[in-house]
């Protein structure tokens, strides 16, 4: 994908503005990886987390899960995780891989334990409000053609703008696997669309 | 989902737009400050309405706070004392009250590191799927500690405490998704038994012995699978069964102390369209005898990282207990022959020097039309000890050999007699056999000899009759040229001297 400028994290407000990588690399990846290491003691820092990356983690939660109710709640779990780490090394990489690898790892065991509870995993929920449930039957359909992992690949190079090698981080595959699989859900998507319109 | 926006606007755009519509309806930032800042949350002495100052308000005498924790504190220790100690009670208190069960995790966790740093463990990692179905060939006599995932990548990490380089029946499990890294563990456990470095010492001292009962092992495949001279074996209802063994060495700590156990597995499967179906049995010898156990669950704690249980509910192993090593059942089988497919070479554990074997393996034999397959203990020790058991008509006469495979091999190694065990009037047979062919073969080789020396000395005659030959031409063409000279002197005389 080709990427539109950048919005830091997909977030809002104060922290939504438009820089370029090399800015975001350098200043962003520090502010984040002081704001994990302050958000067991502050709640300030866990706030501007919350704010920066509430979306991030609820669009990669909803890949996974396909439900809204189970995606708040990884976000809920997400946060809550991340304010109990009390060693963080910034050295390990940057923080915001960091999150979203937390993310993902409770997004998997919600669905793990929300499908050993349920028995029917696709009565998925959608929330209360019309908009709500509309866009959530509009994403599920949009990604439906395509496997979990092609789906977690897309949302987080769309919705997180993260590079390929970010997303082999935190998926722990090659960068070229992330690639294929990207370009795959991109054929999927494109043939998908060509065959309905056509039809 | 409208194509049309699809297409022209492409999907990327779309997408982020709508999931950024739907996030935005997300608010339970409140949510987790209460869990994050809890005490920010507890601290009710500013509001004007508290229960404690209502009483106030009505002048009642506020009773020591002390008494008040000391009952609950009471009460708590009589309803554990008096719960009975089931599956079910200890589900309900790992679930109950989430800080605890964080609380216990995270002591499960730093045990396992701090033992892990004393170097007393070893681990293996494994697929949780591949634990949990076939845990007999994984862990033999503990049942897997963590409920099936259904996620492609989750692993488990074994860890087991090893006493002089031989394991115990102490284990600790972390079962982890992708790479093993303290941020990707998703629960742990531990068995029940912990063994003191006292004890160790002790083991250490008294010079273990191991005991292993071979006999019982061959006669209850005998007892109990049937050779059916066509190749396969057959069980007791007459089904084609792949029967396999192998051996485990650990010193095992119960109630009556700490002792050399070899276990013994005998398994196998029966891989019958609609029918397919996996068993096993396993003795434990020791210095006492033989004991026969089944898989079972050892483990004291398994949590979640949230402090929830994480057993299952109910076992995901293929493998049903069959009791075959203390069963009185006597059937006609009277041959049995095995073969160890694995072999060390080199420190890799292959199959005759093909492919290294690598954890979760299968292990297939055929000859001609006939073939089976069976899955292999997981451990690469475990590995060298098992056994394939086959009917020994496979290996009717000394030319004949059977193929074997493992997952990663594209072609075979071949087994013959030479490499197998049998039963006694098999290896007699066999011993015959190789006796016949060795005699076969020194006379092949005096045959050979013998046409060699013909054909040394009938090339000789042939050589000196070709020399007689020749000497004879040479004064032919002596006496000949003798002539000629003396017919060109008469002609011309001039040429005389």
């Amino acid at each position: 994908m080709l990427a539109d400028p950048k919005l830091f994290a997909g977030g809002e407000g104060a922290i939504m503005r438009t820089i370029n990588n090399d800015e975001q690399t350098a200043e962003t990846v520090g502010t984040v990886n002081r704001l994990i290491m302050s958000c067991n003691t502050s709640k300030e820092s866990l706030s501007t987390l919350y704010t920066m990356f509430k979306q991030n983690i609820f669009a990669l939660a909803f890949s996974i899960t396909s439900d809204y109710h189970l995606s708040e709640d990884c976000v809920t779990e997400t946060f809550v995780r991340l304010s109990q780490i009390t060693e963080f090394d910034p050295r390990r990489g940057d923080g915001k891989g960091f999150i979203l690898t937390i993310a993902r790892n409770v997004a998997l065991e919600l669905r793990r334990r929300y499908k050993r509870e349920c028995t029917d995993f696709f009565i998925q929920s959608y929330g209360e409000a019309d908009k709500t449930v509309e866009d959530s039957i509009f994403i599920n359909q949009l990604l439906k053609h395509l496997n979990d992992k092609q789906r977690q690949v897309v949302v987080m190079k769309c919705c997180s703008d993260l590079t390929f090698r970010e997303i082999a981080k935190i998926m722990k595959c090659p960068e070229s696997t992330v690639k294929s699989r990207y370009k795959k859900a991109i054929a999927i998507l494109q043939e998908k669309a060509g065959v309905s319109s056509e039809g | 989902m409208k194509d049309k926006d699809f297409n022209d606007q492409g999907f990327e755009k779309i997408l982020r737009e709508k999931m950024n519509e739907l996030s935005d309806s997300v608010d339970c930032f409140d949510k987790i400050s209460a869990r994050a800042f809890p005490q920010d949350y507890l601290d009710f002495s500013d509001g004007e309405f508290t229960v404690s100052d209502l009483e106030n308000v009505t002048g009642r005498k506020r009773k020591l706070p002390a008494l008040k924790w000391a009952a609950i504190g009471a009460a708590a220790a009589v309803c554990i004392a008096f719960v009975p100690k089931t599956g079910l009670a200890d589900r309900l208190f790992a679930n109950l009250g989430s800080s605890s069960g964080k609380n216990r995790f995270r002591s499960l966790c730093t045990e396992i590191t701090e033992l892990n740093k004393e170097e007393e463990l070893y681990f293996f990692d494994v697929d949780l799927d591949v634990y949990a179905k076939y845990d007999v060939l994984v862990t033999p006599g503990v049942s897997c500690p963590f409920e099936e995932s259904g996620e492609e990548g989750t692993m488990v990490r074994v860890f087991v405490r090893t006493v002089e380089g031989v394991p115990t029946n102490q284990y600790y499990a972390v079962e982890y998704e992708g790479t093993y890294a303290e941020e990707n563990i998703i629960a742990a456990a531990a068995s029940e038994v912990t063994i003191s470095k006292e004890e160790a010492a002790r083991i250490e001292e008294a010079e273990p012995v191991f005991t292993y009962d071979e006999p019982l092992l061959t006669e209850t495949v005998r007892d109990h699978f049937i050779a059916s001279g066509s190749g396969s074996l057959l069980d007791a209802e007459g089904k084609d069964t792949a029967v396999a063994s192998y051996s485990h060495n650990a010193f095992f700590k119960d109630e009556n102390g700490i002792r050399p156990v070899t276990m013994t597995v005998l398994y196998g499967h029966r891989n019958i369209p609609a029918d397919e179906s996996y068993f096993y049995d396993i003795c434990a010898s020791s210095g006492s005898g033989n004991s026969f156990v089944q898989q079972e669950d050892i483990w004291r704690a398994s949590l979640y990282y949230n402090g929830r249980s994480a057993k299952p509910e109910k076992s995901a192993s293929l493998f049903t207990y069959t009791s075959l090593f203390g069963s009185d059942i006597e059937q006609n089988g009277d041959t049995w022959a095995y073969v160890f497919p694995y072999s060390a070479v080199n420190g890799r554990v292959t199959v005759k020097g093909h492919a290294e074997k690598t954890g979760y393996d299968l292990v297939s034999a055929a000859k001609g039309n006939y073939g089976f397959i069976v899955p292999a203990p997981y451990g690469d020790q475990d590995g060298l000890s098992m056994r394939l058991f086959f009917d020994p008509a496979l290996l009717g006469s000394i030319d004949d050999s059977i193929e074997v495979y493992s997952s990663v091999m594209s072609s075979p190694a071949l087994f013959s007699s030479s490499d197998a065990s049998a039963d006694d009037i098999t290896m007699a047979k066999w011993e015959e056999e190789a006796a016949q062919a060795e005699f076969d073969e020194e006379q092949q080789r005096l045959q050979a000899e013998i046409e060699a020396q013909r054909r040394a000395a009938a090339q000789q005659t042939a050589a000196d009759q070709h020399l007689q030959e020749k000497r004879a031409n040479e004064a032919l063409i002596a006496q000949v040229l003798s002539a000629k000279e003396e017919e060109l002197s008469r002609l011309d005389p001039s040429a005389k001297g």
